[in-house]
């Protein structure tokens, strides 16, 4: 008991108190605690990489902030964004958006979160809510709250400085790209009910909310079909940048098969400038 | 349900609680109790199983009672009645455990010779635990018709013996000479076993959370991937997956001793240091040593005096034989029997140096010179690192193309994942090594037994810490449950 106190009381103060750093604890931090922007950005790797936030404030002359963080879900998205909203509503939400964050796959990176519980709204209501009674159990020590987050302390160390936002940019380029298609989406009800939850947020706070699908090398057409039919049904806008060409026929723009590198990363966020502006222009002439 | 969850440890206490209370109630109603638990617990883990296990029980104890009745009248028919346990034993585990793989292999066969066999549709669930427990019901047919014990006529008490929940799905392979007779006695509640079952718990938790389930995400990622890396990568991948075998399976072995020891039933032990062996013969007596007992006692003593004419060459074509049946004992896949074929003809080579070794040590006077121990340890320990990716690949081509990597370049490693073996894992492995150095070498430092009783609260008290903070809490899989 004593050891677990003392442990917790240590790792609280230290993991309260993090650099702004691109590790991954980092971020986690960043977003549930520090961060707010007129634009942010959630999603997984993709986000994280293919966002350009600098180059977007220097356009839009707006807060950004780009949360993206590798092999996250939806529910992850979620959590980011309410906690967001206790310090700053955003104006626009940008959701990096493929099938893996609604499948239910990466539904466990979620636990990288569980040292925030008890002193983060969003993070502790999901897991009172949405876990059962021996994860609440197991959580009621600080020793599993704070379990192998010695690793990330080092890593945070290590790691270099966070001087982008949030953006991450890959440096390096393929020679090929090769395209491949699959047909193989099974929804899971929990991600599609926190997808739902953002949605209803940013209705409720009017942000605008704007779906992305990257462009990445393998494309699941039956997750396709479904985004364009569920984004026109909750009016939402979706921008398809997985069916682009341009990127494709370039695949020096690529870093690996599923992420673009820092000029194919600048290419992107051009686009999504574009949208930015036009729905700005639209908003003035309303 | 895992022995590292919470569903296992509610469990173990709602079998705890009524088994004490009914030690004045006597051993055969203990023995019920515990039965109805097993059964509980084999049940949760495949419902569909259950008759399985029932009718093979049933069938072996009958065939006890027969041969017993038969041993001094009329000794052909309790043999036969004996090779009829083991044809049904090996015959369930074949069914079972390998049918499908020898449909596939055939189909493969007469593919290569240009017959036109369809696609195996041939598809069987095998039930989790098999090789352990029709060993238990064999090794009860051949000993009882060897005479070494009584037949057993309490069918609870035999039924509680096959299907005892701490072992019945992964070992250790109890004998029932050790076994039967602590069903016996009334088990009361013990301060001793509780302390010492629940230190045994912790210790088996640690090398299992802390060192095999740290490591296996680093050494799933290189051999899954295995033709992305390079040479240094292979070789510590290859010392680390020996190590996540041993404490993996030995974490388990752990447990299953220490929540049998609660019950007050002292289980066999599995391992005793085995990468303080000096040789492969020494490592395989220390390395699951209940199947390298049970394979030892009634396969490789018989053949050995089967083959007696054939000199020395016949005690290598007994270890070959043995070996290859302890590698298909693991799984139905041509790697398990290479691996057993490689063991075996290390152990030949063992064999077959020794005279010259021993030879060479004492006109050396090496016997008890720490670097010439600690080279053999060293090169005994790479040897079954070796063999340990013979028996992770997945195929025998999987197996040479992880070989051919070795060669492909030493640059640096793949660090992907890397910190948790680094943070956590290194320092347990180092715990683990510098207890299982103090044992070998017979130190008095003790920390769990230690006679000050601050110093024993301490270190049980960290050590339950460490579990927590650095283990791999989500509960997973052990590797010999596959078996």
């Amino acid at each position: 008991m004593a050891i677990d106190l003392g442990v917790g009381f240590t790792h609280s103060r230290i993991f309260g108190n993090l650099p702004d750093k691109t590790s991954m604890v980092s971020t986690i931090y960043y977003s549930l605690f520090k961060k707010s922007a007129d634009v942010l950005i959630l999603g997984s790797s993709t986000a994280n990489h293919h966002y350009n936030s600098k180059m977007m404030e220097d356009s839009l002359r707006m807060s950004v902030y780009n949360s993206g963080l590798d092999g996250r879900d939806m529910i992850y998205f979620d959590v980011v964004l309410q906690s967001t909203l206790e310090r700053q509503i955003p104006k626009y939400v940008i959701l990096d958006i493929s099938s893996v964050h609604l499948d239910g796959s990466w539904i466990s990176r979620i636990s990288d979160t569980k040292l925030y519980y008890g002193q983060n709204v969003p993070v502790s209501n999901y897991y009172d809510k949405e876990t059962d009674w021996q994860q609440r159990l197991k959580l009621c020590s600080a020793l599993y709250r704070y379990n192998k987050t010695f690793s990330y302390l080092i890593r945070v160390k290590l790691d270099a400085p966070n001087v982008f936002n949030g953006y991450a940019p890959l440096v390096g380029n393929r020679e090929n790209v090769d395209l491949t298609y699959y047909s193989n989406f099974s929804l899971d009800t929990k991600e599609l009910a926190h997808l739902e939850n953002i949605i209803k947020i940013c209705k409720r706070n009017n942000s605008i909310l704007i779906l992305v699908q990257s462009p990445q090398a393998s494309d699941n057409l039956e997750f396709d079909k479904w985004i364009e039919e569920y984004a026109s049904e909750q009016d939402i806008s979706l921008i398809k940048e997985n069916k682009n060409s341009y990127y494709f026929d370039n695949p020096s723009l690529f870093y690996d098969g599923s992420h673009l590198n820092s000029q194919g990363a600048d290419i992107l966020t051009k686009r999504i400038i574009e949208v930015i502006k036009h729905k700005i222009d639209n908003n003035c002439n309303n | 349900m895992v022995v590292n969850s919470i569903n296992f440890w509610l469990f173990f206490a709602a079998t705890l609680l009524p088994y004490f209370l009914l030690y004045k109630a006597g051993s055969k109603w203990q023995n019920l109790w515990l039965l109805l638990a097993s059964y509980f617990f084999y049940g949760w883990a495949d419902w569909r199983m259950l008759p399985l296990l029932a009718v093979t029980t049933l069938i072996f104890y009958g065939l006890g009672i027969a041969i017993g009745r038969n041993t001094e009248s009329n000794p052909k028919k309790a043999a036969r009645y004996k090779t009829l346990g083991v044809i049904i034993g090996l015959g369930v585990l074949v069914y079972f455990k390998y049918l499908g793989f020898m449909v596939d292999q055939f189909a493969t066969l007469f593919r290569s010779w240009g017959m036109n066999v369809e696609e195996s549709i041939f598809s069987i669930v095998m039930p989790i635990g098999i090789s352990f427990f029709t060993f238990k019901l064999m090794s009860y047919v051949l000993e009882v018709n060897l005479g070494n014990i009584k037949p057993e006529k309490d069918i609870i008490k035999f039924g509680t013996y096959i299907a005892f929940f701490p072992t019945i799905l992964s070992g250790p392979i109890d004998r029932p000479n050790k076994f039967l007779p602590q069903l016996d006695i009334s088990r009361k509640i013990d301060a001793d076993n509780l302390s010492e079952g629940l230190k045994r718990i912790l210790w088996g938790m640690f090398l299992k959370m802390c060192i095999a389930d740290r490591i296996a995400p680093w050494t799933d990622a290189v051999f899954n991937n295995y033709a992305h890396h390079n040479g240094t990568t292979i070789i510590v991948a290859s010392i680390l997956y020996l190590i996540q075998m041993y404490t993996d399976f030995a974490g388990y072995s752990d447990m299953a001793i220490g929540v049998a020891r609660m019950m007050g039933i002292n289980v066999a032990e599995n391992f005793k240091r085995p990468f303080f062996a000096q040789n492969i013969a020494e490592y395989w007596r220390n390395w699951h040593i209940t199947l390298t007992q049970w394979v030892t006692d009634y396969v490789f003593k018989p053949l050995t005096v089967s083959f007696r004419d054939w000199g020395q060459w016949g005690i290598y074509l007994a270890t070959l034989i043995n070996f290859v049946l302890i590698g298909a004992w693991h799984g139905a896949n041509w790697t398990f029997v290479l691996f057993g074929v490689y063991h075996g003809l290390l152990l030949i080579l063992v064999l077959a140096l020794e005279k010259k070794r021993k030879k060479f040590e004492k006109k050396h006077n090496l016997k008890k010179n720490e670097f010439y121990k600690w080279s053999r340890r060293i090169l005994t320990f790479l040897l079954c690192a070796i063999g340990a990716v013979l028996w992770r690949s997945a195929s025998v081509g999987d197996f040479f193309g992880t070989m051919a990597q070795i060669g492909n370049g030493c640059g640096g490693m793949f660090t992907g994942g890397f910190f948790a073996i680094l943070t956590f894992a290194i320092p347990s492995i180092f715990v683990a090594f510098v207890d299982e150095w103090l044992k070998e070498y017979d130190k008095k430092l003790r920390f769990f037994h230690n006679p000050n009783v601050v110093v024993r609260i301490v270190s049980i008290a960290l050590m339950i810490a460490w579990v927590i903070y650095s283990g791999e809490l989500d509960g997973n899989s052990f590797i010999y449950f596959q078996f």
